[in-house]
């Protein structure tokens, strides 16, 4: 019997659900399939499948991403009993407070203040300025482009490269005027928000330094202050580092399901 | 194609013709008087009320913009460093709806806001007891209790940590949009929190200048009122610029026509500086967030 779920609403077993197989008792929810780039309507989609599924959820699960906004859900409605949280996301907490612990381990203002290193690649600008995003399509090149913004490390680009394409093409063409959660769903997926109201002792929140390599300081320490029972902290790897090989994080995730 | 823009001026109305010699000197704007044949020729396709700023594209119908959204998408159209001009033109607008609602500048800067608030936002005054229907342009006061939605949001937290406590608050209905004001009396301080877009300022009163504020509490300019017209004095810009990611924000909704939080803000803040990090803006903001996101590049710099 499955002991965790693994919960990955972008990327599906193409990305945390890909621990199933090094992680015992795992299993991997499935990515969404649902005709939207947005975030919030991925995660809408899987937690209503969830909902209503007739096999009941193992009690303890694990989540990335906008998949934390799914579980956080689940334990404040006691679906769930414990959970994992790995880099949830800033864009879907209206919390202002860990918005501004963004902004500093961002270093956003210190880098406005100095403005532009170097201008952009107008090959890039190009490819987001592409007439096929309007009918909502990525252009092939997109997706290399994107794995390049989510890790400096060449090794984790490939992979991810791979697994956006995979799980990017069948939800195309996107119809984000359809899917687009109304305010009551944001709400209802404020992730920090159910946390704080769940007030449970059993939510472990990692933290992984960003594509530049910065450390998450500033939202461990926001996060420890206004979510006094749960247990933050601040992993040594870079978001994706994991898809290029899932090892590290597998074993963490085994001692904490034993912790 | 890129879009066309006309601002449809009324040229019966002294006030409103000069917010029409205000935009003759924008090259991407051209004024239009209500009056003229190729108003009423667009009238029969779409309805419209001077002052407005009117979207032409070849694969579309027009779109009208009013009032605050009006405003929003000048702002859009004009990028911040020209939009700048924007206080102008929202002055010249205050001036206009002086000149047609019978407002006078001494209400204009009297009370705690109430009566800025009412001019900023087109519309007249309401009898604390009567109801607005959506269309009804009005400024009605309500009560804190009605107001739990804006007291309740991050926004209106962050304004009460910055200007104290609320201590009433108004309903505005302008152009079918509706907003919540929280009067902060102690620091004369009005925070508004428009519904969708969703979007947020504050207006302050110091002596006879009108102070406008990001939701952060950073200062964004001061208009100076005096006989002579309105002086826009911006704040010195060196330092962590707050308020460049708050105009950021406001153009980049704008764009998107969407209601977003400031954490999608943030990721398309990112995108703009970096094109290369364009998938966390896309994933909140959606498909077009990243050219809106370019678009308002400007607002960073």
């Amino acid at each position: 019997m499955s002991s965790l779920l693994l919960v990955d609403p972008q990327l599906g077993r193409y990305g945390l659900g890909a621990l199933a197989d090094q992680v015992p008792g795992a299993i991997a929810d499935p990515v969404s399939v649902v005709h939207s780039v947005l975030a919030l309507a991925q995660a809408a989609d899987v937690l209503n499948r969830i909902q209503v599924a007739v096999d009941p959820v193992p009690s303890v699960v694990a989540a990335r991403a906008i998949g934390c906004s799914v579980v956080a859900r689940l334990l404040v409605t006691h679906k769930v009993d414990r959970i994992l949280l790995i880099d949830p996301g800033s864009a879907f907490t209206r919390d202002v407070g860990f918005h501004e612990a963004r902004q500093i381990d961002m270093r956003l203002a210190e880098r406005l203040a100095a403005g532009l290193q170097k201008e952009a690649d107008p090959r890039d600008v190009a490819i987001w300025l592409d007439p096929q995003i309007g009918e909502g399509r990525f252009p092939e090149a997109a997706y290399e482009l994107m794995a390049r913004g989510l890790s400096r490390r060449p090794e984790v680009r490939e992979p991810l490269e791979q697994a956006l394409r995979a799980t990017e093409l069948p939800r195309q063409p996107y119809d984000d005027r359809r899917w687009r959660p109304g305010p009551e769903v944001a709400e209802q997926l404020d992730w920090l928000a159910n946390l704080r109201e769940a007030a449970s002792s059993e939510v472990t929140i990692w933290l992984s330094r960003d594509a530049g390599g910065r450390p998450p300081s500033a939202q461990r320490d926001y996060l420890a202050n206004t979510l006094s029972g749960a247990a933050i902290v601040e992993q040594p790897w870079e978001e994706y580092d994991f898809m290029a090989d899932p090892t590290a994080l597998a074993t963490a995730v085994r001692d904490w399901l034993v912790s | 194609m890129s879009s066309q823009y006309l601002m449809i001026v009324d040229g019966l109305c002294p006030a409103c013709s000069s917010l029409g010699r205000e935009v003759a000197g924008i090259s991407q704007i051209r004024p239009v008087a209500e009056q003229s044949s190729e108003a009423k020729s667009l009238q029969e396709s779409v309805a419209f009320t001077a002052p407005c700023l009117v979207e032409i594209d070849a694969d579309s119908p027009p779109r009208i913009f009013s009032g605050w959204r009006m405003r929003l998408k000048l702002i859009q159209v004009l990028g911040w460093r020209q939009s700048r001009d924007w206080l102008r033109l929202l002055y010249k607008e205050l001036e206009a709806r002086q000149s047609r609602g019978g407002m006078t500048r001494r209400n204009l800067l009297a009370g705690a806001g109430i009566g800025v608030l009412a001019a900023v936002f087109n519309v007249a005054r309401a009898a604390a007891n009567e109801t607005s229907p959506r269309g009804t342009p009005s400024v009605t006061e309500i009560g804190l209790e009605a107001s739990q939605i804006a007291l309740a949001s991050a926004e209106g937290q962050q304004a009460v940590a910055n200007w104290g406590p609320a201590t009433s608050s108004y309903r505005i209905v302008s152009d079918g949009h509706l907003a919540t004001a929280l009067v902060h009396s102690s620091s004369q301080v009005s925070f508004l929190l428009e519904e969708e877009p969703r979007a947020s300022f504050s207006l302050g009163l110091s002596g006879r200048s009108l102070e406008i504020y990001a939701v952060n509490g950073a200062l964004l300019a001061t208009l100076d009122v005096s006989r002579k017209g309105a002086r826009p004095i911006y704040p010195d810009s060196a330092g962590a610029h707050p308020q460049n990611t708050a105009s950021f924000g406001v153009c980049l909704v704008g764009c998107l026509g969407l209601s977003i939080d400031t954490g999608c803000i943030l990721n398309c803040a990112e995108a703009a500086l970096n094109p290369v990090n364009g998938l966390a803006c896309i994933v909140c903001a959606g498909a077009n967030g990243i050219s809106c996101a370019w678009g308002c590049r400007g607002h960073l710099l």
